[in-house]
């Protein structure tokens, strides 16, 4: 909604206008009535409209009054209603402004109209009526008289005339010694026959008839007739009547009145008939005086509501449009702002609420700015923490952040798998509850050392349940930006698998130069010694050598040592093929192999040379053609089949031996498991299981697991040993490369 | 919208006032001759109390006599035949307490008869008797004819546009010619 101030529109201004029109009106005619007018003044007819049109604007003024207040009372209504603010105010104020101006607007009317209507009666006071009757009855007189000795002379004329005594040649000595002006003897159709007049005097011309038709008109036989005639210097008395020496003619007498007694006559005459007329219309007057008084008062009225409703809308208009214009702010508008012009205090108000809308819009936009800029820097900080997380989570390397009290504060999955710690909780658990105590100084004497060189790195094994484990332990010190140490992000590398590897390959590498360095010299000690052997013999055979006791003593004691020599240069020999065969395992063929046929094969195979063991298949039919080296596995599956063979027997002899395999849909991998029922592994054999030469076995070269460790880290499969409960051991190999159906 | 309309009511209310109809034509009585229709009637009821307040007061008094000769129609306006106006004009002289009657006739005027007394002066007014108003021509007329009259009292015309008169209602009796 447009908040602006009231503006004077089109009908206001109409309204304005005819207001003042009005006013104006009713100023008028109450000063001419009051002040320039007076009783005599006023026609009956100018107070029969004065009456009308006062009637008629006091209609018209109370029906705009209670048009507007109707309509200012009903929109008013309306807007408390629905609840507008300042609508009761407003109402408030205008009817105040009522209230107010009703009490000195009926005590100005009241007062007003007492004192006219006091005065009107004091106007018709019978001390006034009676100087008036009498004025009018000396004025009157005067004229009467003037008739009454004119219409005498014209008696005594006539009389005189008729019998005979006075002729018309007597008529001038006649009209001098009666003082008439003139005298006219007229024929039937006006037109003077005769006539003497008194010559001009001073000035003044002499008196003359001014409508003779009119006597012509009116005469009538033996009556003496009369009027008065108004000319602009007097008023002529004009007598009538047939003429007394024939009955055609009209003798006529004329008598000028002095002009100044005439005229006053005439003005006390006029003012007492007004007198009259005034008092016969007294109440008409009063009602007059009275709608003057009422006009003025509602005049009065109509401008104290109408500046009622103008102060409230002055006053209530700017604090509403202030007060609509903070809801708006509340609700977060800025858009909007106060359009209300006034050059007074609220102007200057809405003014300052407008620029200060205009500031906290600014501020709110830089703000939401800064904030969509925070937004998205924390979105892409989360998505790089989530992305980092992920990271670490995936990678097999155990990463650990820990404040300056080492207390954990994040660490990622393969840190709780390869410390065994599944109740890592990050912002609780301390570094000493991961870590075994033996190895707390050593780890701690590394985070002294990290606070010095930006990273330090160094290798620490750890027991870890029934496992001996390397790590390269990584530590790197975090520095606030005064370089002050706030904590430290500990990475462990397992590099148990690298250190067995890297131990395997020394190990092939030894077999190797030792194969080489015995296999040369053990062929010509068995030759040789097959030779003395063969040579001795014919000696002893050709009698070359004496018969005696100590010969076949020395013959017996050669016997056994060369006996002892080859037997030895035989195992030697033994030991260097295993050797060699260790040190020159050949690279896989990796193609997709059938693992269900290939274990019920090999297995097949070992149930002929080994029927005295008990061999069980749990082979899992859903399983896909894994890349291998077909002839390489038979050999680890022979392997392991024999080595559970061996802990079987040893265990006594009856256990049974279970060939396991598994597709993990949700790894995909392969598993291949051979349980026994041996005694199963000691804790100090865990750790050099899969190392060469080592064996728990009284016969054997301890190469067999090696080798299978061997071939199946060509094939990038793991191979892991377990405790089966209550007793036993099994070996679980995972094959990764599989068959996709894809490519099937 | 609301403001014209409440100013033309006001307007017309106040026009109102000024026209107002009093008194009554009676005695209206058609003479019909073999050239001429003429007309005798008189006014009753008129307030002869207000009458003589004028008089005395020094106004003229005008009543203009206004008659029409008409044939009747059934579907259409009465068709005009002949119509005349008579004005009778009556002042007063307050120094002499007389009065002047003057009679006008389609714009002639004729001179002044002079009454001594009120009641012979409103007995003149208010009278037309000798001579009778001549309407129109008999010729014309046609089987329906009929005449129809007013009077009006003309003071004078008030702010230029405004006639103020007092009208007495159409009054109609039907001509029969021999």
């Amino acid at each position: 909604m447009k908040q602006t101030p009231p503006p004077l529109t089109k009908l206001k201004i109409t309204l304005l206008a005819l207001g003042i029109l009005l006013a104006l009106a009713a100023l008028l005619f109450t000063q001419y009535q009051l002040g320039g007018g007076g009783i005599e003044s006023p026609t009956f007819n100018l107070q029969a409209i004065l009456l009308a049109v006062l009637t008629v604007m006091n209609v018209l003024f109370i029906l705009v009054l209670v048009l507007v207040l109707a309509r200012y009372l009903v929109k008013t209504f309306f807007e408390k209603r629905e609840r507008t603010v300042f609508a009761s105010v407003k109402t408030k104020l205008t009817l105040a402004f009522l209230a107010l101006a009703i009490v000195p607007t009926g005590l100005f009317v009241f007062l007003a109209y007492t004192v006219i209507n006091r005065s009107i009666s004091q106007w018709f006071s019978a001390p006034a009526e009676e100087i008036l009757r009498h004025s009018e009855e000396l004025a009157r007189s005067y004229y009467i008289t003037a008739i009454d000795g004119v219409r005498g002379e014209m008696a005594d004329f006539r009389s005189d005339a008729a019998s005979g005594a006075l002729a018309w040649e007597d008529v001038a000595d006649f009209r001098r010694r009666r003082r008439l002006d003139a005298v006219l003897l007229l024929d039937a159709r006006g037109r003077v026959r005769r006539q003497d007049s008194a010559p001009p005097d001073r000035g003044r011309p002499a008196v003359t008839l001014s409508d003779p038709a009119l006597v012509v008109r009116n005469v009538r036989p033996g009556e003496i007739a009369h009027f008065v005639e108004n000319h602009p210097d007097r008023d002529v008395v004009v007598c009538f009547a047939p003429s007394p020496w024939d009955d055609r003619g009209i003798l006529v007498f004329l008598k000028g009145l002095p002009g100044s007694v005439a005229y006053r006559s005439y003005l006390i005459i006029r003012a007492y008939q007004e007198y009259f007329r005034l008092k016969n219309q007294v109440e008409l007057l009063r009602w007059q005086y009275l709608l003057i008084v009422s006009f003025a008062g509602i005049s009065l009225l109509f401008a104290f509501v109408w500046f009622g409703i103008y102060i409230s809308k002055q006053i209530t208009g700017p604090v509403q449009a202030l007060i609509e214009g903070s809801q708006r702010v509340a609700a977060r508008d800025w858009s909007r702002p106060i359009e209300w012009e006034s050059s007074d205090e609220f102007g200057t108000l809405i003014q300052s609420f407008n620029r200060m809308t205009e500031e906290l819009a600014r501020g709110q936009a830089a703000i939401e700015q800064a904030n969509a800029v925070l937004t998205r820097m924390n979105q892409e900080l989360e998505a790089r923490n989530t992305f980092i997380q992920t990271v670490l989570d995936s990678v097999a390397t155990g990463v650990v952040s820990v404040d300056a009290d080492l207390r954990i504060t994040s660490s990622n999955t393969a840190t709780r798998h390869l410390l065994k710690q599944r109740r890592v909780q990050d912002g609780v658990t301390h570094l000493q509850e991961v870590i075994p105590p033996e190895k707390m100084p050593e780890l701690q004497r590394l985070l002294q050392e990290a606070e010095f060189h930006q990273r330090v790195s160094r290798e620490i094994t750890f027991e870890t349940g029934k496992r001996t484990m390397h790590f390269a332990v990584t530590v790197s010190a975090m520095r606030d930006t005064e370089g002050r140490v706030t904590g430290y992000v500990v990475v462990f590398d397992d590099v148990s698998d690298l250190i067995r590897t890297e131990k395997a390959a020394a190990w092939q590498e030894v077999a190797k130069r030792l194969a080489h360095e015995i296999k040369n010299p053990l062929t010509p000690i068995q030759l040789f010694v097959e030779r003395i052997r063969k040579q001795f013999g014919r000696l002893q055979d050709e009698g070359a050598l004496p018969g005696s006791e100590s010969v076949g003593h020395f013959r017996q004691l050669l016997d056994d040592g060369l006996a002892t020599v080859q037997s030895e240069t035989g195992n030697l020999k033994y030991l260097v093929e295993e050797f060699s065969r260790f040190a020159r395992l050949p690279n896989p063929v990796m193609l997709p192999v059938n693992l269900n046929q290939l274990v019920d094969e090999a297995t097949a195979a070992f149930r002929v040379a080994h029927p005295e063991r008990r061999v069980a298949l749990v082979l899992d039919p859903g399983l896909p053609p894994v890349y291998l080296d077909r002839e390489l596995i038979r050999l680890v599956i022979n392997n392991l089949l024999r080595n559970a063979a061996d802990a079987v027997a040893e265990a006594g002899g009856d256990g049974r031996i279970t060939v396991i395999t598994a597709y993990r849909e949700e790894s995909r991998r392969v598993h291949l498991s051979v349980e026994d029922e041996g005694r199963g592994l000691a804790d100090e054999h865990w750790e050099n299981l899969f190392l060469p030469y080592f064996s728990t076995k009284k016969e054997g070269m301890g190469l067999g697991l090696t080798i299978v460790k061997k071939i199946l880290d060509d094939h990038e499969a793991a191979v892991r040993a377990e405790s089966v409960q209550p007793q036993g051991c099994r070996f679980v190999v995972e094959f990764t490369h599989l068959r996709t159906p894809e490519e099937t | 919208m609301k403001i014209p309309l409440v100013v033309l009511l006001s307007v017309w209310s106040l026009l109102n006032v000024f026209t107002s109809e009093q008194g009554e034509l009676i005695d209206l009585s058609c003479e019909c001759d073999s050239q001429t229709v003429t007309l005798r009637c008189r006014i009753q009821a008129i307030d002869r109390a207000a009458l003589r307040q004028l008089l005395e007061g020094g106004e003229a008094v005008v009543f203009r006599y206004e008659s029409e000769l008409r044939g009747e129609r059934s579907i259409w306006f009465d068709e005009f035949v002949a119509g005349a106006v008579l004005l009778k004009r009556l002042s007063g002289d307050p120094r002499t307490r007389q009065y002047f009657g003057v009679t006008t006739i389609d714009g002639r005027e004729s001179s002044a008869l002079i009454f001594s007394g009120l009641d012979d002066a409103v007995e003149w007014l208010t009278t037309v008797t000798e001579p009778p108003l001549v309407i129109g021509s008999a010729g014309k007329l046609k089987p329906g004819a009929y005449i129809q009259a007013r009077v009006v009292l003309q003071r004078k015309k008030l702010l230029l546009v405004i006639p103020l008169e007092t009208v007495t209602p159409w009054k109609r009796q039907s001509v029969q010619c021999p």
